[in-house]
């Protein structure tokens, strides 16, 4: 505190350019966040969140020590040793021997490009390789530079580089709407107030600004105008933003080549004949491969390579061979897993995790030939040995998965040491738990831990996304597989499949074997669930319901007195009992212990009772609308100010006392009050005084600009009586005067306070 | 800081006389290519960036449609001497409500710093102006560029307002004796100095307001001013000054005349002065020597009409090169005036200088 001038001042502790450079910093911070928040959320799905969040404040802090001391060209070589270091360290790792860098440095280049290309045009940032490890090394570099500018008050430059990072993760679609709201609007906020710390504005403009924020925000969220962003009401805003996006994302995963399954909703599946496969057996038939688990979906990394044929056959497997032929057009190639060679299709691919891939889509009616090793858990022998780092990949979890699926997965699978027996148990258990529904509505939360915990029924993704996340909450490696059910057989040795079809379940790995596949989803109730649509399908004239061999069968017609061999794996399970033979005939229970059956004590509901708290249940209380209450906050700010600003009875009422003074006696209060009426007329008529300014510099500037004689008279009578000490009514009465007059002048007169008017 | 190029702002293609500033067309590309990227691959937060980028632009515009030019209000005229700091104060008249920048032109031998700046309009630029060399000197014109809150959109306009600046040449103080040496050469009367002025005396409406005297004027509460008056013409002797210089000596020789004229009128001589442009007739009253003082910002080597009483000649740029003429004798400028002690170096004219009317 000061005293000055007879009154006491408050000194705050930052002046108008501190506040501004301050805004424009926190303006920079909710921008670097927006970007972080993405990062982070990758490393507590895959891993390393706390390492994530020391990075980046080191980058930060590394960036106000080098604002301090260091030119821009040294903070730009620290730039670029922190982006490249970062590549090389995540090439290191994310490599399976770090010289294929060296020896093919082009096709690297292009896997890099291949990468970048594919995030920019909306695919996960999730879906490149050891996402973790790139998180990891990719944020420290633009965090470092962005702040670095920032600190050197470059804001605008700050903001570009920052934006562009956020700008990354909005293509890709990973930054959630909420999220890139709020990076926007701090990148308008760094760069408005930088404007204004840097000419010393007034807070005239910083009320302009906020009041344009809020506008953005406002806009932001009532009007989604580019086609595809926010769907659902106000972007973002509401609570179920991305939920029924794509009501039949399932069917697309299965027909095109998709790297990410969003888990939704209620879903409808296509009626329509996809394909038509020959074989010596019914299987699942399989089109993808999923390895890393969101806790909302599913996303496979890797890159694609040409398909190579192999004729090693793993022990105890069979080998079928089939014949597919395309009703659709499609680049899908569903095929019994393991595939062992593919004919028909030049160019074959495969994804990361061998699922073939036809490099251009295929147009309907071609087909191709499949031979594939189908492996049987039954035929597999005991199994007990440390994971390899490339199985570990197939024990991800994320960090946030609530650990009561762990806990009951642990007691679920009591006295269960082989990994293929505890596949079984989790199969059979989930099995006789849930029952199967297309109409249930997505749970906020880990989809896992919903459906295990908080729903009784489900369909085919939830079963094989619950089954994963236990067999890994085990150490089991285990992915999900996506693709159809057998179909509908139309004659001994050929199945028709259609959109309904589309599938999905789990495979466990085993060194000998592979991967087995286990079916947790009931096969009954889907079974008949098809039935019924495909019925209706007919009823209403669906075209492509049927091809000319279906038309004239029932679904579930079972075409020969034998039965098809595929189904006798279906003779132990506990879904047996649907006389179905033709959907479904997954190699599922079969390998189901009898004997061991799941603990008589274990159920669901007691298990839960037992827990201590609920801290597992974080999404069963409504979710807070955060969201909501930032974009009320936004209007409220906005709409303050902006009344703040305009304030007209203020304004009129400041006119008014401007324009008229009538003394009252008081020589020092009427002088006061002139003073402040002849600064605010000659702010008018030359400049306001700056704050910096004394009355008596402000008087010299006036006196250059050429104010006349009666604005000098006005200071010197000015400082007769409020620093003189004459407090004599005359000379206060001459100040209303001379002020009347300048102020008359300035206002009325709309100019020059001239020299010649007065005095 | 370095004034930077002035540049003209209406030149270029068409693309330039979009209004948007670099940053602008950043803007504009982020919002185009994300309508683009949402409509192609329907991503889904893009019109978080897409729509307040839009908004940014739409304020942007609105900021700056239908400005006018701007009028700058300046001091018509400034004065100083060789090696003063002046504070030049640019005033918007009727300022938009914008952020801006303003750079105003200044010319060599002057050196300007922050004449270019990012500035509030509404507060207009205020910068330094160290004077490097004596002579008459136009600040301006000026360039005004509007632009929004956020700097996407700008538009720059000149304005025509000047400032004439007047260097006057640095005066040295006259050694104790060298009154006393010229008076036995050229008559010069040699009295004890005694103060500036005279008698104090109350204001008069005509009367300049540098002449009134402050502290007395405190003083005396009764009156409205009080002015020094000053001493009428005495009879303390006269003495013309002529000069002339080689090339590149015109700078000294101006320095000497000057610092001789105002050693002699601080001793109410009455001094005249004849140069390569000008006469002037013996006077003494201190604007008068002010008017010759002026007059020596300006001149050129050369030689005058006439020669004086003491004749100067510069035969190079140091002060030690003038040799002073008087009579058949020629003596060293140093016999007669301390050179090189900045302390002592007296500025002429510094302080407030009355306002001749405003230049739009």
């Amino acid at each position: 505190m000061a005293v000055e001038q007879g009154r006491v001042q408050v000194r705050w502790p930052l002046d108008l350019a501190g506040a501004h450079r301050l805004a424009a910093l926190g303006g920079l911070g909710a921008l670097t966040l927006a970007s972080v928040i993405v990062l982070y959320e990758i490393t507590v799905v895959l891993g390393g969140s706390t390492q994530l969040l020391v990075r980046v404040a080191l980058a930060v802090a590394l960036a106000w020590v080098a604002a301090r001391l260091l030119e821009p060209r040294v903070a730009i070589a620290i730039f670029a040793v922190l982006a490249i270091g970062g590549y090389a360290w995540y090439f290191a790792i994310a490599m399976a021997d770090p010289l294929d860098v060296l020896q093919a440095p082009i096709g690297i280049a292009l896997s890099l490009a291949d990468d970048a290309l594919r995030v920019v045009t909306g695919l996960s940032v999730l879906t490149i390789r050891a996402t973790d490890v790139w998180a990891l090394s990719f944020a420290p570099a633009p965090v470092f530079l962005t702040w670095y500018l920032g600190f050197r008050r470059r804001y605008a430059l700050g903001t570009a580089i920052g934006g562009g990072t956020m700008g990354l993760f909005v293509l890709s679609g990973d930054l959630e709407v909420v999220w890139a709201v709020v990076g926007t609007l701090g990148a308008v906020v760094a760069v408005g107030f930088g404007e204004l710390e840097l000419r010393g504005a007034t807070p005239d403009h910083a009320e302009v600004l906020v009041v344009v924020v809020a506008l953005m925000g406002i806009a932001a969220a009532v009007a989604p105008v580019v086609p595809g962003g926010g769907v659902s009401g106000p972007i973002g805003f509401g609570g179920e933003d991305i939920a029924d996006e794509d009501a039949v994302s399932l069917q697309s995963n299965v027909i095109g080549a998709d790297r990410q399954i969003q888990i939704v909703g209620e879903i409808e599946l296509d009626p329509e004949v996809r394909y038509t496969i020959e074989s010596d057996e019914p299987a699942l038939w399989r089109t993808g491969v999923y390895d890393r688990y969101t806790g909302d979906g599913w996303v496979r990394t890797g890159t694609r390579s040409p398909f190579t044929p192999t004729d090693s056959v793993p022990p105890n497997a069979t080998v079928v061979e089939q014949r597919v032929r395309t009703e659709i057009e499609t680049d899908r190639l569903p095929a019994a897993a393991k595939p062992l060679d593919v004919a028909g299709i030049d160019g074959v691919e495969v994804t990361g995790q061998d699922a073939p891939i036809a490099p251009e889509p295929l147009s309907s009616g071609d087909t191709y030939t499949v031979a594939s090793a189908v492996t049987s858990p039954d035929d597999v022998g005991e199994w007990r040995e440390p994971l390899s780092p490339i199985q570990e990949d197939y024990t991800q979890l994320p960090e946030d998965l609530p650990d009561r699926l762990p806990t009951f997965t642990d007691e679920l699978l009591e006295g269960v040491d082989d990994p293929l027996d505890q596949a079984a148990r989790i199969e059979e258990f989930l099995e006789r738990e849930k029952s199967y529904s297309l109409d249930v509505s997505r749970p906020s939360g880990d989809i896992a831990d919903q459906f295990l915990f908080e729903m009784d029924k489900g369909y085919c993704t939830y079963f094989a996304t619950t089954m994963v996340a236990m067999l890994r909450s085990a150490d089991v490696p285990a992915r999900m597989a996506v693709g159809y059910g057998n179909g509908q057989q139309v004659a001994e040795d050929r199945w028709v499949v259609r959109g309904l079809n589309s599938h999905a379940w789990v495979e466990v790995y085993h060194p000998d074997a592979g991967w087995v596949a286990f079916d947790p989803t009931p096969a009954s109730p889907r079974s008949s669930a098809r039935n019924d649509q495909v019925d209706d399908a007919r009823d209403d004239d669906v075209p492509g319901v049927d091809t000319d061999e279906s038309v004239d069968l029932p679904y579930d017609n079972v075409p020969t007195p034998e039965e098809p061999p595929g189904d006798d794996n279906d003779t132990n399970g506990t879904n047996d009992t649907s006389g179905d033979p033709g959907d479904d005939a997954a190699p599922d229970a079969g390998a189901t212990p009898t004997n061991d059956t799941i603990p008589s004590g274990l159920d669901l509901q007691d298990f839960l009772a037992d827990r201590p708290d609920g801290d597992d249940e974080r999404e069963s209380a409504p979710p807070m609308p955060w969201e909501r209450l930032g974009l009320l906050a936004l209007v409220t700010t906005g709409a303050v100010t902006g009344a703040y600003r305009l304030r007209p009875r203020r304004r009129l009422r400041r006119q008014l006392a401007m324009r008229w003074q009538r003394p009252t006696g008081d020589p020092v209060r009427d002088v006061e009050r002139a003073q402040r009426r002849v600064e605010w007329a000659l702010g008018k008529a030359y400049r306001p005084r700056r704050p910096s300014e004394t009355p008596r510099e402000y008087r010299r500037v006036l006196e250059v600009l050429g104010a006349g004689p009666a604005v000098d008279r006005f200071f010197a009578v000015n400082e007769r009586v409020r620093y003189g000490g004459e407090h004599d009514r005359t000379l206060a009465v001459e100040a209303v005067d001379l002020a009347d007059g300048i102020v008359g002048h300035a206002v009325w007169l709309g100019g020059d306070v001239t020299p010649g008017w007065a005095s | 800081m370095p004034s930077r190029p002035f540049r003209s702002p209406d030149t270029g293609g068409a693309l330039a006389r979009v209004p948007l500033t670099a940053r602008g067309w950043v803007v504009l590309g982020a919002v185009v290519v994300g309508l683009v990227v949402g409509l192609w691959f329907g991503t889904p937060s893009i019109h978080a960036v897409v729509v307040p980028g839009a908004v940014a632009l739409v304020v942007a515009a609105w900021q700056i449609r239908g400005l006018e030019r701007p009028i700058v209000k300046r001091a018509a005229e400034l004065e100083g001497t060789v090696g003063e700091r002046l504070s030049v104060d640019l005033v918007l008249d009727d300022p938009p409500a914008n952020l801006g920048t303003v750079a105003d032109r200044v010319p060599d031998g002057l050196t300007a710093s922050g004449n270019h700046r990012a500035v509030d309009l509404g507060t207009g630029l205020e910068y330094d102006l160290e004077l490097d060399e004596r002579g008459r000197y136009r600040l301006g014109p000026t360039l005004v560029e509007v632009q929004d809150l956020l700097g996407l959109a700008r538009r720059a306009f000149v304005a025509d307002g000047r400032t004439e600046v007047l260097v006057r040449p640095r005066v040295h103080p006259l050694r104790s004796g060298a009154l006393a040496r010229l008076a036995t050469r050229s008559g010069v009367k040699v009295e004890p100095e005694r103060h500036e002025f005279d008698r104090l005396r109350e204001y008069r409406p005509t009367d300049s307001l540098r002449d009134v005297h402050w502290k007395s004027s405190a003083r005396h509460p009764e009156v409205e001013f009080v002015v020094k008056e000053f001493v009428k013409e005495s009879e303390r002797g006269t003495v013309r000054l002529s000069g002339e210089a080689v090339d590149g000596g015109a700078d000294a020789l101006a320095e000497a005349l000057a610092s001789l004229a105002v050693g002699l009128a601080d001793a109410e001589v009455r001094v005249g002065l004849a140069t390569e442009a000008a006469t002037f007739e013996p006077v003494a009253n201190p604007e008068a020597v002010e008017r010759l003082v002026a007059h020596l910002a300006t001149i050129g080597p050369g030689v005058p009409r006439e020669r004086g009483d003491l004749h100067l000649v510069a035969e190079g740029p140091e002060l030690e090169a003038v040799a002073v003429e008087v009579g058949d004798e020629r003596l060293e400028l140093t016999d007669l005036v301390v050179v090189g002690d900045e302390r002592r170096t007296r500025l002429v004219g510094t302080g407030p200088v009355p306002a001749r009317g405003v230049a739009d």
